[in-house]
């Protein structure tokens, strides 16, 4: 089940090669690791621009959304693996 | 013309396929990508759920019924179209004459690119490789002296697949090929052909011209060629495609509607993404077209050519409105489309009028707003309860120019 969220998280990332890698962020005050990056894309709503991570811990799924222009990351997402 | 290379490069399954390499849990399960409305349509499905009888087009019930198993994912535009504009950067990578063909499809012409990158086979497992290693993605890649063919290769061995037809190969490989193979042949046509004894490419291109220009008109030479493999037309890159015909948009209710308040509303936001478009391109229309689609899915269109080409979304709302006041309407309706035809560019003629001048000043202060923080950010009070559907990526939709939608 998919669980919107749209919450400000505190993100650890890597910035490489024009690129960028969330590596964990934190949670509910839980630190949750990002073991898989499963897809990225980018989308612009007027002239801001938003970077979308789907992103695993090897349990569930979440979407973390980086906002450049702002340094600002959100968790919009989380699909738990409950059936 | 001297001998092109031409490749034709199809994602499989591209919704379906993104949505399992974004979701891990979906990888090999039968999947189907629908839209977020509440009648919404299997749009794309996932090679599991096609060996289930699940096809593109059918309801969800449909599938369900053919699958029980599937699972269904509500469709991402801004992904895909992010996708499609990152995968012709990777295309580029080998020439430069990429022809976006849709959102999952692109024709490259690679005949100026062998010497520098070798065969067009390795340019093909080169892509695929790229594909694979950005994305997680599959591609079918097919490889022929034209585009015709070279369309017709990339479906040979999908999924994943690569297929050369090399120019002498050309008419052993039409031999025995049905003519609703060809794109271009549709039913109709392809019934048509049968009615007249020509059921294969070979059949077609030993057909005689005059019979075929008697029956299909201009468009008997094109099928004659076409029977022959033969196809001249060039792939034409993003930045020569020529500019829009017309700009329009149409929506597809969650219920049929009867009010007709509503549907002036929706006629207003349907006029303001249109104006908000030509406006963004600099164009204006001469003619205002209406298409009404029924519950039962009979549909009709009417139009109307004003005196002066318009860009402001009232005149267009205004002239939309006109040609749906003067309809009776029989049902409820299920779809409305608004499109302006007749296009020129805008030449940037300031109003001599006080009342014209306010209401350019008006909407010109509007699209800002909107092009800094999104459309509808500020719009008319009257579509505050606007539809919020996304829509479906029209086969129109290009990465760049006029044929930009952002998602």
């Amino acid at each position: 089940m998919v669980v919107y969220l749209n919450e400000p998280v505190q993100v650890g990332a890597v910035f490489r090669e024009a690129a960028v890698v969330p590596r964990w962020f934190f949670y509910h005050g839980r630190k949750i690791r990002v073991q898989e990056v499963t897809y990225c894309w980018k989308e612009n709503i007027g002239q801001t621009l938003f970077h979308h991570f789907s992103v695993s811990d090897g349990v569930n799924l979440y979407e973390l959304v980086f906002q450049p222009e702002r340094l600002h990351w959100k968790l919009e997402a989380i699909e738990d693996s409950a059936p | 013309m001297n001998e092109r290379t031409i490749m034709h490069l199809d994602m499989d399954a591209y919704f379906a396929a993104v949505e399992q390499q974004s979701n891990p849990k979906l990888r090999g399960k039968p999947v189907a990508v629908i839209g977020s409305g509440a009648r919404t349509i299997v749009t794309t499905s996932s090679y599991e759920a096609r060996a289930w009888g699940v096809k593109t087009g059918m309801t969800v019930y449909e599938a369900r019924r053919r699958c029980p198993e599937i699972i269904f994912v509500e469709g991402n535009n801004a992904k895909y179209t992010d996708t499609c504009a990152e995968l012709v950067s990777v295309y580029r990578c080998f020439t430069p004459l990429v022809e976006v063909y849709s959102v999952d499809e692109a024709f490259l012409d690679l005949t100026g690119s062998l010497q520098l990158f070798g065969s067009a086979a390795s340019i093909a497992r080169r892509i695929k490789e790229r594909v694979r290693k950005q994305f997680g993605l599959t591609c079918s890649a097919g490889i022929a002296p034209n585009r015709l063919l070279a369309k017709l290769a990339s479906d040979l061995h999908k999924p994943d697949g690569l297929a050369e037809i090399a120019p002498q190969a050309v008419p052993g490989f039409l031999e025995n090929l049905s003519v609703s193979k060809l794109c271009g042949i549709g039913k109709k046509v392809a019934l048509k052909l049968a009615c007249l004894g020509i059921r294969t490419c070979v059949e077609l291109g030993r057909a005689d011209p005059t019979l075929l220009r008697h029956h299909f008109g201009i468009i008997g030479e094109v099928l004659h060629r076409m029977g022959r493999g033969e196809d001249e037309s060039p792939v034409v890159p993003l930045e020569s495609a020529p500019e829009a015909k017309s700009v329009g948009h149409s929506m597809t209710f969650s219920t049929d509607i009867y009010q007709r308040d509503l549907l002036d509303a929706y006629l207003l936001q349907l006029s303001e993404m249109v104006g908000r478009r030509l406006r963004r391109e600099g164009f204006r229309g001469r003619t205002v077209s209406l298409t009404v689609r029924y519950a039962d899915f009979t549909s009709f269109g009417r139009q109307h050519s004003l005196g002066e080409p318009v860009r402001e979304t009232l005149d267009i709302y205004c002239a939309a409105q006109g040609i749906l006041s003067s309809i009776r309407l029989q049902q409820a309706v299920r779809l409305l489309g608004v499109s302006l035809s007749g296009l020129s560019k805008d030449t940037g003629q300031i109003p001599l009028f006080p009342e014209q001048q306010r209401a350019q000043a008006v909407t010109r202060a509007m699209d800002e707003v909107n092009n800094r923080f999104g459309d509808f950010a500020v719009t008319w009070g009257s579509l505050l309860k606007r539809c919020n559907h996304a829509g479906v990526i029209s086969p129109a939709w290009r990465p760049e120019g006029s044929h930009k939608i952002n998602f």
